[in-house]
């Protein structure tokens, strides 16, 4: 037929042009990822992520069982602590263990948009979990990831849903369950929920199975960050605030919450509290109100790459204030283009510091994520690698009754509630574990190591450690 | 009520005109795109990112000089642009026929979210410092700038200036602008419309890519770089004219970074996006009533008087 012939011939042609397009599309792609290099083993856009011991051939799950003979151990992958150690110091009994087992869990992070520096790193941390909690004779955690797309609400409702028909009922989430917008269906879908990236945040606090388990940044550490600036700067008083603009709910609660705390510690708010976009990186408007409004201590509660860039800017600008930043990043290093290197930053928040760990599952932890990732773990890996312990821990607790129980949200929530002391990377030493504990009633933590650093000249040292509400407050010489 | 200094006015001031340089060159870019060939090129800020990616690769992966580096990049940027026209946009807008805008929209956006994403996981989805020349500030007129930001507002003036001048006094801009007015027509004598499409896409891409250069030298490289870029292009296009000069649309451009500066004066910071697009709702409001039946009514005698 001469249509048909007519197409015939079309394709025909299309098809050489597409074959040269293709090849020269192949070439460029060669020479592009050529000059890209091995940056980046990302595997954060994988769904359905199979992340236990098994699938390394290691045998993991066999490895520890025996747990609790402190000799029996053999050597973990990175030449890290024996896991019969570990297995002993975890409490693990392996007829409560979950050998055998394949656990569906769920992880709503940001694998997608300005935030997916996080969402790899969190990841990073959830499969080493995995594979260390089946060398230990735990059960194989099978993860569902899902994208909230950097904070995007509708993603997020979207993951939730995704998640409540596929029967999941446990999961990993940061920026505070997306920003609180699946907090609802967290509740009545009974989704138990750890979230180690935001924590709860001052707005989802004591929200029904969802647990934060980091401190409220930056409010749990200003206490501690007022005292440490009071010990140092004697003379000066007056405190300003510059920060991320998180929508008038949250940021009318942290507002309140901080023009309190720096009253309880005796300072003077100057009347600068100038809020700014999320991930934007020039300052070009908000440095000249600040110069012209400059307190002694500058609260800058913003993330990611943001404090770098202010950084950079601020030190063209002449800015003198202390400046205090909440978060401490390899985006931000970069985004700083030296000022952190040359200036010093400062910052204050559960940090994460892999030097000064000393716990045997910590060192597993560190040495394992070096081997397997060619880095340091930062503080959402770590953050992400205890949870998948944290979630483990209330597994046993509900196996402990009966091996064979389901491990439901509510029962997981209740396993949690029975002892709110959970197993932690940071902190303990070389014979103890670290831990950090929740609250029952706000459902963030109430007592988490966290301190001052200072990152200047590609090193990091802590000026002072404490607690929550500035407790055990120690300055270091 | 926070202090404000005339010393603080003349910052935001000098930051304006610099950042304003930024939106007007890619405003430029943006208006001869969308007025030429109404194509609403949304991967345009795809197109920013890969420009400051490329050149960040060349210069720090393959370790070619600064210079050299940022020139490939651009014009590696640019060429993307033109392939977009002719193996996407065109070929599309050619099967959809009637609904030929909305296809073309639909595929920028396709590109544009793909693009960024990819980038991620070709580069990694880190932030990447981009080093160029040392930075020099310099404090004039007690306001502090940088050496950047004198680059970024010559090359803007510059490359506005001979676009402008191409587009009056040479043959290709003839031809540009006789598609701009009428592309079948353009036809009909003899320009080949097509070819002036793949031109204009280049010419568009090349503003932003040059734009994308100084923004990764003053601040950084990261896949997300190129989302807020594309949305001040539209604005200061369309606020600009479409069917402008060049030299409008960049003008307004410093008009729109004035705008978000100034307003940081009265509103706190994080409002001051929102107040450029007041302006935006102003101005089509304005448009409205001006073409609208009462405002006609008035403007009739004038009609029937020529």
């Amino acid at each position: 037929m001469d249509r048909d012939g007519t197409e015939i011939v079309h394709e025909g042609r299309i098809t050489r042009r597409r074959m040269l397009f293709g090849t020269a599309g192949a070439l460029s792609a060669a020479v592009l990822l050529a000059a890209c290099g091995g940056d980046d083993d990302d595997d954060a856009g994988s769904n359905d992520t199979d992340a236990a011991a098994g699938s390394e051939g290691t045998s993991g799950a066999s490895t520890a069982t025996g747990g609790s003979a402190a000799t029996g151990g053999s050597a973990a992958p990175g030449g890290a602590a024996p896991t019969g150690d570990l297995a002993a110091l975890l409490g693990i009994d392996p007829a409560s263990a979950g050998a055998g087992k394949t656990i569906e869990l769920g992880a709503v992070l940001a694998l997608t948009g300005t935030g997916s520096y996080y969402g790899k790193t969190m990841t990073r941390g959830l499969d080493l979990g995995a594979k260390h909690i089946a060398e230990l004779g735990g059960p194989t955690f099978k993860y569902t990831y899902l994208d909230h797309k950097s904070g995007d609400a509708a993603a997020g409702v979207q993951a939730m849903q995704e998640l409540i028909s596929k029967g999941i009922q446990m999961k990993f989430a940061s920026y505070g369950d997306n920003i609180g917008s699946m907090l609802t269906q967290t509740e009545e879908g009974k989704v138990f929920t750890l979230d180690g990236g935001g924590g709860t945040g001052i707005f989802a606090q004591g929200k029904p199975f969802f647990w934060g388990t980091r401190a409220i940044t930056p409010n749990d550490t200003l206490p501690g960050v007022f005292q440490w600036f009071k010990e140092n700067y004697p003379d000066k008083k007056t405190v300003g605030v510059m920060g991320w603009d998180a929508g008038e709910e949250i940021n009318a609660v942290g507002k309140e919450d901080t023009l309190a705390k720096i009253a309880d510690a005796g300072l003077e708010f100057n009347g600068l509290y100038e809020l700014v976009p999320i991930g934007g990186q020039d300052f070009s408007q908000v440095i000249p109100k600040i110069k012209s409004n400059e307190p002694d201590l500058l609260l800058c509660g913003h993330y990611g790459q943001d404090p770098g860039s202010f950084a950079d800017q601020a030190s063209t600008a002449g800015l003198t204030a202390v400046k205090m930043s909440f978060e401490f990043t390899p985006d931000g290093v970069n985004a700083s283009k030296g000022a952190y290197d040359r200036d010093g930053y400062l910052f204050s928040y559960d940090y994460f510091d892999p030097k000064s760990q000393k716990s045997p599952l910590s060192v597993k932890f560190i040495e394992d994520f070096n081997a397997e990732y060619g880095e340091d773990p930062d503080f959402y890996a770590a953050n992400f690698y205890e949870n998948a312990f944290v979630m483990w821990e209330c597994m046993r607790r509900i196996w402990s009754k009966d091996p064979e129980a389901e491990t439901t949200g509510e029962a997981m929530d209740a396993a949690l509630q029975e002892d709110l002391t959970v197993v932690s990377v940071y902190g303990g030493d070389e014979s103890t574990l670290g831990t950090y504990t929740l609250d029952p009633k706000t459902h963030s933590v109430t007592k988490r190591l966290m301190g001052v650093f200072e990152y200047k000249g590609g090193e990091t040292t802590p000026l002072a450690f404490f607690n929550i509400g500035g407790a055990d407050y120690e300055a270091v010489s | 009520m926070l202090a404000l200094t005339f010393e603080t006015f003349r910052q935001l001031t000098v930051d304006g005109f610099f950042r304003g340089c930024s939106y007007g060159l890619l405003g430029v870019g943006f208006a001869l795109i969308l007025g030429v060939t109404g194509r609403f090129h949304f991967a345009y800020g795809f197109l920013y990112t890969l420009a400051a990616y490329l050149a960040f690769t060349f210069a720090f992966r393959v370790n070619w000089p600064f210079w050299l580096s940022a020139a490939i990049g651009v014009v590696l940027a640019s060429v993307g642009g033109s392939l977009i026209e002719a193996r996407v946009y065109r070929p599309l807008a050619r099967n959809a026929g009637p609904t030929a805008l909305l296809a073309v929209f639909v595929a920028a956006l396709g590109i544009g979210i793909a693009g960024e994403n990819a980038i991620r996981l070709l580069w990694g989805a880190n932030t990447q410092s981009f080093y160029g020349p040392t930075k020099e500030p310099y404090t004039v007129w007690d306001a502090i700038f940088i050496n950047f930001d004198v680059w970024q507002a010559a090359s803007g003036i510059t490359i506005t200036l001979a676009l402008a001048a191409m587009l009056r006094y040479t043959a290709l801009g003839r031809r540009i602008k006789a598609t701009r007015a009428n592309p079948d027509l353009a036809r009909t004598i003899g320009i080949d419309s097509d070819r002036v499409y793949v031109i204009v896409f280049f010419l568009g891409t090349f503003c932003a890519s040059v734009a994308a250069i100084w923004y990764a030298l003053k601040y950084t490289v990261d896949p997300a770089m190129g989302t807020l870029p594309v949305t001040y292009a539209f604005v200061t296009a369309f606020l600009g004219g479409t069917q402008r000069s060049p030299i409008r649309v960049f003008s307004m451009g410093i008009v729109v970074a004035l705008i978000e500066q100034y307003s940081s004066i009265w509103l706190e910071v994080r409002y001051t996006q929102t107040a450029v697009f007041v302006v935006l709702v102003l101005y089509l409001t304005y448009l409205a009533i001006k073409s609208s039946a009462w405002t006609a009514r008035f403007s009739r005698p004038r009609i029937a008087r020529a």
